[in-house]
């Protein structure tokens, strides 16, 4: 299988498990009822998500240093608008 | 049961999506534990907000379009190229599943006439193996007639041998 994440085929097929997906999405107040569509996008996108906070964390320590701490995802999270809504979560 | 606070991705799907992105760099435990618990939160962004879009639209079951434009409307609307693609994908290969299963009775061909297409099929089936057994023994009783040929060549020949001893 190939090993780059944007090889085609690659991109098509899911890692994440959608039952434990639906799961969590489920547990959100007021979401009730979820369409197969759905479940498979939200998967997909939150790949997306992981692919982009590792890509995020790596050039937070390119050239600096030799592995991925908290604190270079903390400073990505600071640093990137759109993850606001982790802010306060799980980080100070 | 898990709390709501435990219900997280399996850590091993994350793990390993982790490593494909940075093979070689070591990724502390903290950080990995941090990435996981920001996928549940991110989760949690994107169906609240196709929830209220569901809900503004008085539908009842969230879509594809209302996750489609939550993600457009959270800054994640680089997502939804790779996201529909995934879509289109699954999509194709559940509809070729089930026009294969369906194959059969679509064809449109009457029961008698597929029994007795069957029947011709067996009846051919049985007159091949018939051939191919037939073939097989004509090829034993070659074989067993060289062999023996073999044989008295071989026990002429060991009349001379005594002669090295």
């Amino acid at each position: 299988m190939a090993a780059s994440p944007s090889g085609n085929a690659k991109n098509r097929e899911l890692s994440l498990p959608t039952s434990r997906i639906r799961t969590i999405m489920k547990s959100s107040p007021n979401v009730e009822n979820i369409g197969q569509d759905s479940l498979l996008l939200v998967t997909k996108a939150t790949e997306l998500f992981i692919q982009h906070l590792s890509r995020q964390a790596l050039k937070q320590v390119e050239g600096k240093a030799e592995h991925i701490d908290y604190k270079h995802l903390a400073e990505v999270v600071q640093t990137n608008k759109k993850l606001d809504f982790l802010k306060g979560k799980y980080l100070c | 049961m898990a709390d709501d606070e435990d219900l997280t991705l399996p850590r091993a799907s994350i793990n390993k999506m982790i490593k494909e992105i940075l093979p070689n760099i070591r990724v502390a435990n903290e950080s990995r534990e941090l990435i996981l618990n920001c996928c549940t939160e991110f989760i949690h962004l994107i169906s609240s907000e196709a929830n209220d879009i569901c809900n503004q639209q008085s539908k009842k079951t969230i879509n594809a379009e209302h996750v489609l434009q939550a993600l457009d409307r959270l800054g994640f609307g680089d997502y939804r190229a790779d996201a529909e693609a995934v879509l289109k994908d699954c999509k194709a290969v559940a509809a070729k599943r089930r026009m294969q299963s369906t194959r059969l009775e679509n064809l449109g061909i009457p029961e008698e006439e597929l029994l007795r297409q069957q029947q011709e099929l067996f009846a051919k089936a049985r007159e091949e193996q018939a051939a191919a057994e037939q073939q097989q023994w004509a090829q034993l009783q070659a074989a067993a007639q060289l062999m023996s040929s073999m044989q008295q060549q071989h026990a002429s020949e060991e009349g001379d041998e005594e002669d090295y001893s």
